[in-house]
């Protein structure tokens, strides 16, 4: 049977489906009456434009933090009540999803700073976070293995590392759309991933000498 | 003589975000520096790695935490309609712990799926799998490029679209691919090595040790991996191994003993015997073979590899022995043009 | 190296020389996959939707060679007869791509003719080819025109199409 990778029960993709329709996404970026009307306090449009976008604010911030549940939902809550309290000052001059990448990453690094800690959770939650579909038991877990380590590995670089190599491996955004994010030049975008790169290779190479 | 290495390029390179100008310089040292191969194999090995993250629901509870939050009286002003998703959320509370769906909402939906049963086809966004099932297959239409017929147990993502590059990834299975597009527009990473289209049909198969299998049928592709290449033609097979790379192309119709000794050599099982096989055995034919060894080889046996392949068909007059022996790009590209007639 | 490989390379080396010196002086038109054309982006363009390509050697004015062709076969003990139209990749050197132009309901033969005016020398390359293959152990490479007797045996040679 022909499935997409996670695919949901028929009828919450149905609801997702009509959520995602009228937040008008899909095609391109988000339908220009969400904004207005999250402009003008409409909960209804936030919560779908929250829908949206949740998972992926989410999903960034659970990676940056090594799977800490409690810190990603934090960073998501946060990053929400700032979308919608400071949704009037978005012009729309630039997409939504560079404004809203700014905001996850700020609250990532900004979070990291205020606890002065870049400790890795000893337990971190691993969700079914590989992509899956019909494994074996065998090959389930051995792809949580590697997904602990990878996220352990990322969660142990230093915050602007960390956060470029999210933005540009797991969110696939270009190097253009990660300066804008970033707020830095395209150089500097390609020098934090060059480190990132340089450090991750030796927090792997265990991973790495198992799969020679 | 001190020579330029290219490590600070390796990221942008990889990443596909060189010009096509500096693409072909570091190209080209990279055929001859093994140390930013390393160091190529190494950022590729990163990306991988960090890309095979998965995506992760956000707590259906989080709504609430944002709602109270939203609810606190503000001096702002902000106005907040009444909550009419009730409905909604009873519904997508049901979400079962381990299934959720990832969509890239902000991305255009490139690919479309088309089912082998029913016909039925349906818009996915890069990020997103297909997986057949044992008795089933897919064809995935590429845009105006062509279309990948994904057969039975196979596994393959969705990539990046862009302007200048169309991607899926193939974890497992087998997929054939008939692409119309320019070169190095349509790329398949696998986990041995990637496969950028320059042809036009062809099949991958990946197996579940992410050892891959190319074989062309129409036109050729190329394998890139760590700064190799194998060049694969029609009526060609190219066999990939995971931190090994684009193995030793061979013609399906060459003699079973040079298949072996390919299968040895890069496999590292008695090298100097199988390369005594190969260029025992080889025809004309299998001076693709051959070439592909000038570079595989050390330099002892290089010359060798040399002698065989002038023996079955004599090198243009531009092109010597001597640079051959030093792996000059230039030369090696003539060569390779003109035996590519006996091909 | 062994003895017996030592003089088997020896007798190729010879061998390859002896066929280079008489083809080396022979006009002729030489059939290779698409690849052969090269791997300019521009030769990528068309040859993705080649067959094979073709060149003519031996010309001291390759750039005037002309190369013209037919697609033949037997159907249902009829002859029939396509031309073909090649595409040019670099008149120059004298190379050309072929793209599939006949039917994909059985095997053909391509009749490949090339003249050079200087030396005055005309060639036939006879292909076999099935949908978008061709067929290379049993390409002949002539050295003159096909006679018709030639024709009629590659043609008789060719495979049984299947329905």
């Amino acid at each position: 049977m022909l499935r997409a990778y996670r695919s949901l029960p028929m009828e919450e993709a149905a609801a997702r489906l009509r959520l995602m329709s009228q937040v008008g996404v899909g095609g391109g970026e988000i339908s220009p009456g969400i904004l207005d009307a999250c402009r003008r306090g409409d909960r209804e449009a936030f919560r779908a434009l929250y829908e949206a976008y949740k998972d992926r604010v989410y999903s960034i911030a659970f990676h940056f933090f090594h799977g800490d549940v409690d810190a990603a939902g934090e960073v998501t809550q946060q990053v929400f009540l700032k979308l919608m309290r400071e949704i009037r000052r978005f012009r729309g001059d630039a997409a939504l999803s560079t404004w809203l990448h700014r905001l996850v990453i700020n609250a990532c690094v900004d979070r990291t700073r205020r606890r002065r800690t870049d400790v890795v959770a000893n337990d971190p939650v691993v969700l079914d976070a590989m992509p899956g579909g019909a494994l074996s038991h065998e090959e389930s877990f051995a792809r949580r293995e590697v997904a602990a380590s990878v996220q352990h590995a990322v969660a142990t670089l230093p915050a602007k590392l960390r956060a470029a190599i999210l933005l540009r491996y797991f969110e696939d955004l270009s190097y253009s759309d990660m300066a804008r994010v970033l707020n830095c030049s395209i150089g500097t975008v390609a020098s934090r991933l060059s480190r990132g790169h340089r450090l991750l290779a030796k927090r792997l190479a265990p991973m790495r000498s198992r799969e020679m | 003589m001190f020579t330029r290495h290219v490590e600070k390029s390796l990221t942008r390179y990889c990443d596909g975000e060189l010009s096509a100008a500096d693409r072909q310089r570091v190209d080209a040292h990279l055929a001859t520096c093994p140390r930013c191969r390393t160091a190529l194999e190494t950022t590729r090995f990163s990306a991988s790695a960090v890309r095979q993250l998965g995506a992760v629901s956000a707590p259906p509870a989080l709504w609430h935490g944002i709602e109270a939050a939203l609810d606190e009286p503000r001096s702002d002003g902000i106005r907040m309609g009444a909550l009419r998703w009730a409905a909604a959320c009873a519904v997508l509370a049901l979400v079962a712990g381990s299934a959720y769906w990832w969509s890239r909402d902000l991305a255009p939906r490139p690919w479309e799926v088309a089912h082998a049963t029913d016909g039925s086809t349906r818009r996915m966004a890069a990020g997103e799998w297909v997986e057949t099932g044992g008795d089933s297959k897919a064809r995935i239409i590429v845009g105006q490029l062509g279309t990948v017929d994904v057969a039975p147990d196979t596994r393959v993502r969705l990539g990046r679209v862009s302007e200048s590059e169309y991607r899926l990834s193939l974890a497992r299975g087998t997929i054939s691919a008939e692409i119309n597009a320019p070169p190095r527009l349509f790329i398949v990473d696998t986990p041995a090595s990637t496969v950028v289209d320059l042809g036009c049909a062809y099949t991958v198969t990946v197996g579940d040790d992410g050892a891959a299998e190319l074989r062309m049928t129409t036109g050729w592709s190329a394998l890139e991996w760590n700064g190799r290449e194998s060049l694969v033609p029609a009526g060609a097979i190219c066999r990939t191994k995971p931190g090994a790379g684009p193995g030793t192309p061979y013609f399906d119709d060459a003699p079973e003993a040079v298949k072996a000794a390919v299968g040895d050599f890069d496999g590292g099982r008695d090298r100097a015997h199988a390369l005594d096989v190969i260029i025992g055995a080889a025809r004309l034919r299998d001076t693709l073979t051959l070439w592909h060894l000038l570079s595989r080889v050390d330099a002892p046996d290089r010359g060798r590899v040399y002698d065989a392949i002038a023996a079955l068909a004599p090198p243009p007059a531009r092109v010597s022995r001597a640079q051959i022996l030093a792996l000059d790009a230039d030369a090696l590209r003539k060569w390779r043009e003109e035996l590519a007639w006996q091909w | 190296m062994s003895l017996i490989k030592s003089f088997a390379m020896v007798g190729a080396l010879v061998a390859a020389s002896a066929v280079q010196t008489v083809a080396g002086t022979v006009f002729r038109l030489e059939i290779g996959p698409p690849i052969a054309a090269g791997t300019g982006n521009k030769v990528l363009k068309d040859a993705k939707k080649a067959v094979f390509a073709v060149r003519a050697v031996v010309c001291d004015d390759l750039a005037a060679v002309r190369i013209s062709g037919t697609a033949e076969r037997i159907h249902d003990g009829v002859r029939q007869s396509v031309p073909i139209t090649l595409t040019e990749v670099d008149k120059a050197q004298a190379i050309y791509l072929v793209g599939q132009q006949w039917p994909e309901d059985g095997p053909w033969l391509l009749h490949l003719k090339g003249s050079c005016s200087k030396p005055q020398a005309s060639a036939s390359t006879l292909v076999p080819v099935n949908r978008t293959t061709f067929n290379r152990a049993k390409t002949e490479v002539l050295r003159e025109p096909a006679t018709q007797a030639q024709v009629d045996a590659a043609l008789a040679a060719l495979p049984r199409s299947q329905s």
